[in-house]
């Protein structure tokens, strides 16, 4: 579905990416893995074309994808769930997921997205209205995948959706998450959480200072050694 | 102690009160010509408050340069009537144009920047405008500047006729007009789907991206609508004072003050900065003036001051709600 070959990108002198090349199969979750500071948030910005200057090819559906505008990115069918989240504070629930339905003209999809958001996340349509300001990190991380979900997307690629939240709400968001594949989306996992990510996806690749140092099947790699000391802390 | 905890109306009730006001103003102020001249000039900068604060306030792009468009409006449609001998109306639609193509020229490059570099680049773009104007003295007449701008031609409807060239009180009227179709234009623009795309672009670029907002588009459809808008007020001041300076054309304050009218108002509001055009009008005209003759735009700056500590959201961000 996505195919990235031999991606580098650097920030002025500063070498971010080397050289990287992943895929990422239909109807599974993929997740890539890393420590901080590995360049895991820059590769998806480079893919979603927020950084336009990169080396390397990316083809997204058979398409070369490489230098189009963010907006005809998405408009293939590819979303980003940014880290933390960003939605727009002062606007509501519905509103922030109703803007993630901007391209989407029909308005009877657009009411059939938002009925299976929050049959997702009922949590969230009891609250419809409330304030994203106002809403705790958990609930706001689940504005955020609903309002991707909102433009139906093809392939869904997600930021550190764990990010600054409780285990229990991780474990909730995960669910949600396994849910969203099961319904026919293609995730890619960006995390640092490595035993939640290797739980919920089916293939992985684990991304240090810049280059893939190693890819295989998430069980293969839970078993992993090397994972199992850098990560995991056993 | 804030305005926004004694009362709360919505921003359609907010419109409907304050172009009331605006009906019946010239009657409170018994149609004394010297009072209706200085709510003309009101109620212009109110306009190109609107204006300024669908760019700013809607669509989040602070503009330091709006002085730009409205002298090209005024230059343009003056030299339309006076070198071409067109009908002033029709000039004055042709120079809101002009204001669109201005706007095209600085909006390509500038939009590349972001926050306080966009606006000083506007801010440069309207000094070579100025400099242009003052410069190519063939077309101009350069700092001499342009006399006998003609009025707008006289209106017969039945009976009546709405005379531009005497009377203010129609003068009055049709800037009041002006003001109320441009608020119209931004009303249903900030309802549609590009008005929701200029909010997601306000709050976070990125994130607009990624949900398909094409935000270079939308960032330079909202500077051509608001140069549009400002060009055809600059226009309308070129007729109605008849005499046009790059000076004046191209003055600071109509870059300024529309800033100033919209914090006044509320920059979170769609009618707010008209309020505050002119609300800061009416305090300058009738209370800084009775006592402070010179100097008596010094409380602009005071009274900003206290404004932005006060009440950040302006004097009335939170007295009217969007719905």
């Amino acid at each position: 579905m996505l195919r990235v070959e031999g991606l580098s990108v650097s920030y002025g002198d500063a070498r971010v990416l080397e050289g990287i090349s992943f895929q990422v199969k239909p109807g599974a979750m993929t997740c890539i893995l890393g420590p901080n500071g590995a360049g895991k948030t820059t590769l998806l910005r480079s893919i979603t074309g927020i950084i336009p200057s990169v080396v390397g090819k990316v083809w997204f559906l058979d398409q070369e994808i490489q230098g189009k505008k963010t907006h005809q990115i998405v408009e293939l069918g590819m979303t980003m769930i940014p880290e933390g989240r960003r939605l727009w504070a002062p606007l509501s629930i519905q509103e922030n997921l109703e803007l993630g339905a901007y391209r989407i003209s029909d308005q009877r999809i657009v009411k059939e997205r938002l009925s299976w958001v929050y049959d997702l996340f009922p949590h969230l349509a009891e609250r419809k209205g409330q304030l994203c300001g106002t809403l705790s990190g958990g609930e706001q991380q689940m504005v955020s995948i609903g309002r991707g979900l909102m433009a139906s997307p093809k392939l869904m690629m997600m930021d550190e959706p764990s990010l600054g939240l409780a285990p229990l709400i991780v474990r909730e968001v995960f669910e949600a998450i396994k849910k969203i594949v099961l319904a026919g989306t293609t995730v890619l996992l960006i995390e640092q959480n490595t035993k939640v990510a290797l739980s919920a996806a089916q293939y992985g690749y684990v991304l240090e200072r810049g280059a893939i140092v190693m890819e295989g099947e998430a069980a293969a790699l839970q078993e992993d050694v090397h994972i199992k000391q850098a990560y995991l802390g056993l | 102690m804030k305005l926004g905890n004694f009362f709360q109306i919505t921003e359609k009730t907010a419109a409907f009160l304050t172009f009331g006001f605006v009906l019946i103003l010239p009657v409170v102020l018994s149609f004394n010509p010297y009072y209706l001249s200085i709510f003309i000039i009101a109620l212009i900068l109110g306009a190109v408050s609107l204006s300024w604060n669908l760019l700013a306030g809607v669509c989040g792009q602070v503009s330091f340069g709006h002085a730009a468009f409205f002298g090209i409006g005024a230059y343009g449609s003056s030299l339309l009537v006076l070198k071409a001998g067109w009908n002033p109306f029709g000039a004055m639609i042709i120079a809101a144009f002009f204001g669109v193509m201005g706007a095209i020229i600085i909006g390509t490059p500038a939009f590349r920047l972001r926050g306080p570099y966009f606006a000083l680049s506007i801010l440069g773009f309207a000094e070579v405008v100025k400099l242009l104007t003052l410069n190519l003295t063939w077309l101009t007449d350069g700092s001499q500047g342009l006399f006998n701008i003609p009025a707008l031609p006289a209106i017969r409807i039945g009976s009546m006729t709405l005379d531009f060239f005497v009377s203010r009180t129609t003068n009055y009227y049709l800037a009041a007009f002006l003001m109320l179709a441009i608020y119209l234009v931004i009303y249903f623009l900030r309802h549609s789907n590009t008005g929701l795309a200029m909010s997601a672009v306000h709050g976070d670029e990125e994130t607009a991206a990624g949900i398909g907002v094409p935000v270079f588009r939308t960032k330079l459809l909202t500077l051509m609508v608001s140069a549009f808008c400002t060009a055809l007020m600059g226009a309308f001041y070129a007729h109605y004072v008849h005499f046009l300076s790059p000076d004046s054309a191209f003055d600071g304050s109509w870059s300024v003050m529309p800033i100033v009218a919209s914090l006044f108002g509320g920059m979170g509001t769609l009618i707010g900065p008209s309020i505050g055009a002119l609300l800061i009008t009416g305090l300058d005209e009738f209370i800084f003036k009775q006592f402070f003759e010179t100097g008596h735009k010094l409380f602009f700056g005071i009274l900003l001051a206290v404004v932005i500590v006060w009440t950040p959201k302006g004097l009335f961000g939170k007295s009217i709600r969007k719905k």
